[in-house]
Protein backbone atom coordinates (compact mmCIF):
# COMPACT_ATOMS: atom_id res chain seq x y z
CA UNK A 1 0.00 0.00 0.00
CA UNK A 2 2.90 2.45 1.07
CA UNK A 3 4.31 1.98 -2.63
CA UNK A 4 1.34 2.36 -4.16
CA UNK A 5 0.83 5.63 -2.75
CA UNK A 6 4.41 7.09 -2.90
CA UNK A 7 6.41 5.02 -5.60
CA UNK A 8 4.49 7.33 -8.57
CA UNK A 9 5.60 10.86 -9.99
CA UNK A 10 2.56 12.72 -8.35
CA UNK A 11 3.76 11.65 -4.60
CA UNK A 12 6.55 13.77 -4.27
CA UNK A 13 5.18 16.89 -6.02
CA UNK A 14 1.77 16.54 -3.68
CA UNK A 15 3.99 16.35 -0.47
CA UNK A 16 6.17 19.59 -1.60
CA UNK A 17 3.27 21.30 -2.42
CA UNK A 18 1.89 20.34 1.17
CA UNK A 19 4.86 21.08 2.70
CA UNK A 20 4.55 24.93 1.33
CA UNK A 21 1.33 24.95 2.42
CA UNK A 22 2.22 24.32 5.93
CA UNK A 23 5.38 26.73 5.41
CA UNK A 24 3.29 29.58 4.81
CA UNK A 25 0.96 28.92 7.14
CA UNK A 26 3.61 28.81 9.64
CA UNK A 27 5.24 32.54 8.55
CA UNK A 28 1.59 34.03 8.72
CA UNK A 29 1.57 33.02 12.50
CA UNK A 30 4.82 32.90 13.51
CA UNK A 31 5.67 36.11 11.61
CA UNK A 32 9.28 35.61 12.52
CA UNK A 33 12.07 35.77 9.75
CA UNK A 34 13.33 32.24 11.39
CA UNK A 35 9.64 30.88 10.02
CA UNK A 36 11.09 30.92 6.32
CA UNK A 37 8.65 28.70 4.34
CA UNK A 38 11.13 26.86 2.41
CA UNK A 39 12.84 26.28 5.36
CA UNK A 40 9.94 24.64 7.53
CA UNK A 41 8.86 22.76 4.00
CA UNK A 42 12.56 21.00 3.83
CA UNK A 43 12.69 20.32 7.61
CA UNK A 44 9.15 18.40 7.57
CA UNK A 45 9.71 16.86 4.22
CA UNK A 46 12.75 15.16 6.09
CA UNK A 47 10.93 14.44 8.86
CA UNK A 48 8.05 12.86 7.06
CA UNK A 49 10.91 11.02 4.67
CA UNK A 50 12.45 9.02 7.85
CA UNK A 51 9.36 8.56 9.95
CA UNK A 52 7.31 7.07 7.34
CA UNK A 53 10.38 5.47 6.31
CA UNK A 54 9.59 6.57 2.03
CA UNK A 55 12.91 5.62 0.20
CA UNK A 56 13.95 8.91 -1.06
CA UNK A 57 13.86 7.30 -5.01
CA UNK A 58 10.17 7.45 -4.33
CA UNK A 59 10.24 10.69 -3.45
CA UNK A 60 12.82 11.64 -6.29
CA UNK A 61 10.11 10.66 -9.18
CA UNK A 62 8.42 13.00 -8.84
CA UNK A 63 10.91 15.82 -7.05
CA UNK A 64 12.91 15.82 -9.98
CA UNK A 65 10.14 17.45 -12.35
CA UNK A 66 10.18 20.02 -9.81
CA UNK A 67 14.12 20.39 -10.33
CA UNK A 68 13.60 20.67 -14.08
CA UNK A 69 12.11 23.53 -13.47
CA UNK A 70 14.81 25.46 -11.98
CA UNK A 71 16.59 25.99 -15.26
CA UNK A 72 13.85 28.12 -16.21
CA UNK A 73 12.88 29.84 -13.17
CA UNK A 74 16.47 31.47 -13.23
CA UNK A 75 16.25 32.17 -16.53
CA UNK A 76 13.05 34.18 -15.69
CA UNK A 77 14.84 36.40 -13.38
CA UNK A 78 16.47 38.27 -16.96
CA UNK A 79 13.07 39.47 -16.90
CA UNK A 80 13.83 41.10 -13.87
CA UNK A 81 17.05 42.90 -15.15
CA UNK A 82 15.68 43.96 -18.35
CA UNK A 83 12.70 45.94 -16.43
CA UNK A 84 15.29 47.48 -14.57
CA UNK A 85 17.93 48.38 -16.79
CA UNK A 86 18.18 51.80 -16.41
CA UNK A 87 19.03 51.31 -13.00
CA UNK A 88 21.45 48.76 -13.68
CA UNK A 89 23.39 50.78 -16.69
CA UNK A 90 22.86 53.80 -14.25
CA UNK A 91 25.12 51.86 -11.48
CA UNK A 92 26.98 49.84 -13.68
CA UNK A 93 30.50 49.79 -12.46
CA UNK A 94 29.39 49.91 -8.76
CA UNK A 95 27.49 46.77 -9.14
CA UNK A 96 30.25 44.87 -11.16
CA UNK A 97 32.86 45.95 -8.75
CA UNK A 98 30.52 45.29 -5.52
CA UNK A 99 30.08 41.94 -7.05
CA UNK A 100 33.95 41.56 -7.73
CA UNK A 101 35.08 42.54 -3.87
CA UNK A 102 32.13 40.27 -2.86
CA UNK A 103 33.25 37.58 -4.49
CA UNK A 104 37.29 37.53 -3.24
CA UNK A 105 35.95 38.43 0.54
CA UNK A 106 33.99 34.96 0.14
CA UNK A 107 36.44 32.90 -1.14
CA UNK A 108 39.61 34.57 1.34
CA UNK A 109 37.24 34.07 4.14
CA UNK A 110 36.31 30.69 3.60
CA UNK A 111 40.00 29.57 2.47
CA UNK A 112 40.62 31.44 6.08
CA UNK A 113 38.10 29.75 8.07
CA UNK A 114 38.85 26.44 6.61
CA UNK A 115 42.85 26.64 7.41
CA UNK A 116 41.29 27.65 10.76
CA UNK A 117 39.29 24.62 11.56
CA UNK A 118 42.60 22.31 10.10
CA UNK A 119 39.48 21.02 7.73
CA UNK A 120 40.99 18.58 5.07
CA UNK A 121 41.10 19.76 1.48
CA UNK A 122 38.52 17.73 -0.09
CA UNK A 123 36.23 19.54 2.40
CA UNK A 124 37.72 23.16 2.15
CA UNK A 125 36.94 22.71 -2.29
CA UNK A 126 33.92 21.90 -1.76
CA UNK A 127 32.43 24.92 0.34
CA UNK A 128 35.00 27.43 -1.51
CA UNK A 129 32.21 28.09 -4.28
CA UNK A 130 28.95 27.70 -2.09
CA UNK A 131 27.69 31.06 -2.36
CA UNK A 132 27.14 30.76 -6.01
CA UNK A 133 24.22 29.02 -8.03
CA UNK A 134 24.00 25.06 -7.81
CA UNK A 135 25.06 24.31 -11.03
CA UNK A 136 28.42 26.62 -10.92
CA UNK A 137 29.41 25.29 -7.34
CA UNK A 138 29.02 21.80 -8.20
CA UNK A 139 31.12 22.15 -11.54
CA UNK A 140 34.00 24.36 -9.22
CA UNK A 141 33.51 21.50 -6.15
CA UNK A 142 34.45 19.12 -8.96
CA UNK A 143 37.07 20.23 -10.38
CA UNK A 144 39.12 21.20 -7.40
CA UNK A 145 38.27 17.78 -6.35
CA UNK A 146 35.18 18.58 -3.87
CA UNK A 147 32.45 16.46 -2.74
CA UNK A 148 29.40 18.13 -4.87
CA UNK A 149 27.10 16.45 -1.96
CA UNK A 150 28.60 18.58 0.41
CA UNK A 151 28.46 21.76 -1.60
CA UNK A 152 24.91 20.96 -2.58
CA UNK A 153 24.40 20.98 1.45
CA UNK A 154 26.63 23.91 1.60
CA UNK A 155 24.39 26.26 -0.87
CA UNK A 156 21.72 25.50 0.23
CA UNK A 157 22.42 26.28 3.60
CA UNK A 158 23.67 29.37 2.35
CA UNK A 159 20.82 30.43 0.73
CA UNK A 160 18.55 29.90 3.36
CA UNK A 161 20.66 31.47 5.70
CA UNK A 162 20.64 34.48 3.17
CA UNK A 163 17.11 34.81 2.47
CA UNK A 164 16.46 34.54 6.22
CA UNK A 165 18.49 37.14 7.42
CA UNK A 166 19.17 39.55 4.55
CA UNK A 167 16.92 41.50 5.63
CA UNK A 168 17.17 42.07 8.77
CA UNK A 169 21.19 42.62 8.02
CA UNK A 170 20.07 45.25 5.56
CA UNK A 171 17.84 46.56 8.21
CA UNK A 172 20.80 46.81 10.98
CA UNK A 173 23.45 48.04 8.60
CA UNK A 174 21.33 50.78 7.52
CA UNK A 175 21.20 49.99 4.17
CA UNK A 176 17.25 50.57 3.42
CA UNK A 177 17.90 53.79 1.28
CA UNK A 178 20.32 52.47 -0.92
CA UNK A 179 18.31 49.56 -2.48
CA UNK A 180 20.91 48.90 -5.30
CA UNK A 181 23.74 47.75 -2.39
CA UNK A 182 21.58 45.63 -0.54
CA UNK A 183 20.22 43.78 -4.02
CA UNK A 184 23.58 43.14 -4.93
CA UNK A 185 24.95 41.90 -1.35
CA UNK A 186 22.10 39.42 -1.51
CA UNK A 187 22.60 38.35 -5.19
CA UNK A 188 26.40 37.89 -4.20
CA UNK A 189 26.43 36.24 -1.01
CA UNK A 190 23.19 33.85 -1.55
CA UNK A 191 22.94 33.43 -5.15
CA UNK A 192 19.18 32.67 -6.05
CA UNK A 193 17.52 31.36 -2.92
CA UNK A 194 18.80 35.02 -1.25
CA UNK A 195 16.71 36.64 -4.25
CA UNK A 196 13.64 35.33 -2.66
CA UNK A 197 13.58 37.54 -0.08
CA UNK A 198 14.86 40.35 -2.24
CA UNK A 199 11.57 40.24 -4.40
CA UNK A 200 9.89 41.19 -0.96
CA UNK A 201 12.03 44.17 -0.77
CA UNK A 202 11.33 46.02 -3.87
CA UNK A 203 11.59 45.43 -7.79
CA UNK A 204 15.19 47.30 -8.08
CA UNK A 205 16.80 45.02 -4.98
CA UNK A 206 15.07 42.09 -6.84
CA UNK A 207 16.93 43.12 -10.08
CA UNK A 208 20.03 44.26 -8.76
CA UNK A 209 20.40 40.51 -7.13
CA UNK A 210 19.08 38.97 -9.91
CA UNK A 211 22.45 40.42 -11.83
CA UNK A 212 24.25 39.85 -9.14
CA UNK A 213 23.76 36.17 -9.29
CA UNK A 214 25.50 35.90 -12.71
CA UNK A 215 27.89 38.84 -12.44
CA UNK A 216 29.39 36.79 -9.12
CA UNK A 217 29.01 33.14 -10.67
CA UNK A 218 31.51 34.41 -13.86
CA UNK A 219 33.30 35.95 -11.36
CA UNK A 220 33.82 32.99 -8.62
CA UNK A 221 34.46 30.36 -11.81
CA UNK A 222 37.49 32.86 -12.93
CA UNK A 223 38.63 32.57 -9.09
CA UNK A 224 38.41 29.23 -9.51
CA UNK A 225 41.21 29.05 -11.89
CA UNK A 226 43.50 30.30 -8.85
CA UNK A 227 42.95 27.56 -6.29
CA UNK B 1 0.77 30.28 -22.77
CA UNK B 2 2.10 27.56 -25.07
CA UNK B 3 3.91 30.44 -26.85
CA UNK B 4 5.88 31.71 -23.63
CA UNK B 5 6.67 28.22 -22.29
CA UNK B 6 8.22 27.57 -26.39
CA UNK B 7 9.96 31.16 -26.06
CA UNK B 8 11.38 30.49 -22.24
CA UNK B 9 12.01 26.62 -22.57
CA UNK B 10 13.57 27.08 -26.21
CA UNK B 11 16.02 29.69 -24.20
CA UNK B 12 16.77 27.01 -22.25
CA UNK B 13 17.40 24.48 -24.61
CA UNK B 14 19.87 26.82 -26.61
CA UNK B 15 21.78 27.52 -23.45
CA UNK B 16 22.13 24.05 -22.62
CA UNK B 17 23.68 22.82 -25.75
CA UNK B 18 25.82 26.23 -25.91
CA UNK B 19 27.21 25.64 -22.17
CA UNK B 20 27.76 21.85 -23.55
CA UNK B 21 29.78 23.26 -26.40
CA UNK B 22 31.84 26.03 -25.27
CA UNK B 23 35.26 25.40 -24.04
CA UNK B 24 34.54 27.19 -20.73
CA UNK B 25 32.55 26.44 -18.00
CA UNK B 26 29.24 28.41 -18.08
CA UNK B 27 26.24 27.07 -16.43
CA UNK B 28 23.03 27.08 -18.89
CA UNK B 29 20.75 28.98 -15.98
CA UNK B 30 23.48 31.76 -16.21
CA UNK B 31 23.98 31.44 -19.96
CA UNK B 32 20.03 31.38 -20.26
CA UNK B 33 19.57 34.36 -18.03
CA UNK B 34 21.98 36.33 -20.72
CA UNK B 35 19.82 35.10 -23.68
CA UNK B 36 16.97 36.54 -22.45
CA UNK B 37 18.33 39.78 -21.36
CA UNK B 38 20.04 40.15 -25.07
CA UNK B 39 16.36 39.32 -26.93
CA UNK B 40 14.69 41.31 -25.38
CA UNK B 41 17.24 44.14 -25.46
CA UNK B 42 17.59 43.32 -29.42
CA UNK B 43 13.62 43.23 -29.31
CA UNK B 44 13.07 39.73 -30.92
CA UNK B 45 11.64 38.75 -27.87
CA UNK B 46 8.87 41.05 -26.25
CA UNK B 47 8.08 41.33 -22.98
CA UNK B 48 4.41 40.25 -23.76
CA UNK B 49 6.20 36.95 -25.09
CA UNK B 50 7.60 35.45 -21.57
CA UNK B 51 6.03 37.68 -18.74
CA UNK B 52 3.15 36.04 -17.67
CA UNK B 53 5.60 32.51 -17.60
CA UNK B 54 8.33 34.68 -15.85
CA UNK B 55 6.30 36.10 -13.67
CA UNK B 56 4.75 32.73 -12.18
CA UNK B 57 8.32 31.50 -11.72
CA UNK B 58 9.81 34.17 -9.98
CA UNK B 59 6.81 34.08 -7.47
CA UNK B 60 6.90 30.71 -6.78
CA UNK B 61 10.77 30.64 -6.53
CA UNK B 62 11.24 28.99 -3.74
CA UNK B 63 8.80 26.47 -3.79
CA UNK B 64 10.76 24.82 -6.95
CA UNK B 65 14.24 24.50 -4.07
CA UNK B 66 12.10 22.28 -1.63
CA UNK B 67 13.37 18.99 -3.38
CA UNK B 68 16.69 20.03 -3.27
CA UNK B 69 16.43 21.34 0.35
CA UNK B 70 15.55 17.86 1.17
CA UNK B 71 18.17 15.94 -1.00
CA UNK B 72 21.02 18.50 1.06
CA UNK B 73 19.80 17.06 4.43
CA UNK B 74 19.49 13.72 3.02
CA UNK B 75 23.23 14.25 3.31
CA UNK B 76 23.10 13.39 7.18
CA UNK B 77 25.86 11.43 7.79
CA UNK B 78 28.60 14.62 6.75
CA UNK B 79 26.88 16.67 8.95
CA UNK B 80 26.69 14.85 11.58
CA UNK B 81 30.32 14.34 11.16
CA UNK B 82 31.14 18.52 10.59
CA UNK B 83 27.86 19.62 10.43
CA UNK B 84 28.96 22.52 12.85
CA UNK B 85 31.85 23.58 11.32
CA UNK B 86 30.12 23.69 8.02
CA UNK B 87 27.03 25.66 9.26
CA UNK B 88 29.85 28.43 10.84
CA UNK B 89 31.63 28.22 7.94
CA UNK B 90 28.61 29.17 6.01
CA UNK B 91 26.88 31.60 8.20
CA UNK B 92 30.22 33.57 8.94
CA UNK B 93 31.16 33.44 5.09
CA UNK B 94 27.68 34.53 4.18
CA UNK B 95 27.47 37.96 6.49
CA UNK B 96 30.90 38.71 5.79
CA UNK B 97 30.47 38.70 1.63
CA UNK B 98 27.26 40.82 2.37
CA UNK B 99 28.50 43.20 4.10
CA UNK B 100 31.77 43.74 2.06
CA UNK B 101 29.16 43.69 -0.81
CA UNK B 102 26.92 46.16 -0.13
CA UNK B 103 29.44 48.53 1.44
CA UNK B 104 31.06 48.52 -1.68
CA UNK B 105 28.89 49.05 -3.69
CA UNK B 106 27.66 52.12 -1.11
CA UNK B 107 31.64 53.43 -1.69
CA UNK B 108 31.62 53.24 -5.67
CA UNK B 109 28.21 54.95 -6.08
CA UNK B 110 29.06 57.86 -3.73
CA UNK B 111 32.11 58.14 -5.43
CA UNK B 112 30.82 57.96 -8.49
CA UNK B 113 28.00 60.79 -7.66
CA UNK B 114 30.78 63.17 -6.34
CA UNK B 115 32.58 62.73 -9.75
CA UNK B 116 29.27 63.79 -11.41
CA UNK B 117 28.65 66.68 -9.32
CA UNK B 118 32.19 67.71 -9.81
CA UNK B 119 31.41 68.18 -13.25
Amino acid sequence: MKELICNNTMFGIVLCALLWQIGLWCQHKIKKPIANPLFISMVLGVIVLVVFDIPLEWFRRGANMMDMLLLPATAALGLSVWRQRKVLLDNFWPVVIGCAVGCVVNVGAVWGMCRLAALDASLQYSLLPRSVTTPIAVALSEQGGGLPAITVTAVMVTGILGAVFAPALAKLLRLENCPVAVGVAIGTSSHVLGTTAAMEMGPVQEAMSSVAIGVSGLITVALAMLW
Amino acid sequence: MIKQILVLFGICLASVVLSGVLPVMVPASVLAMLALILLLGTGLVKEKHVAGLCDFFKENMAFLFIPAGIGAAENLEILKESGLELVVICAVGTLLTFVATAFTVKGVLALTQKRKEHK
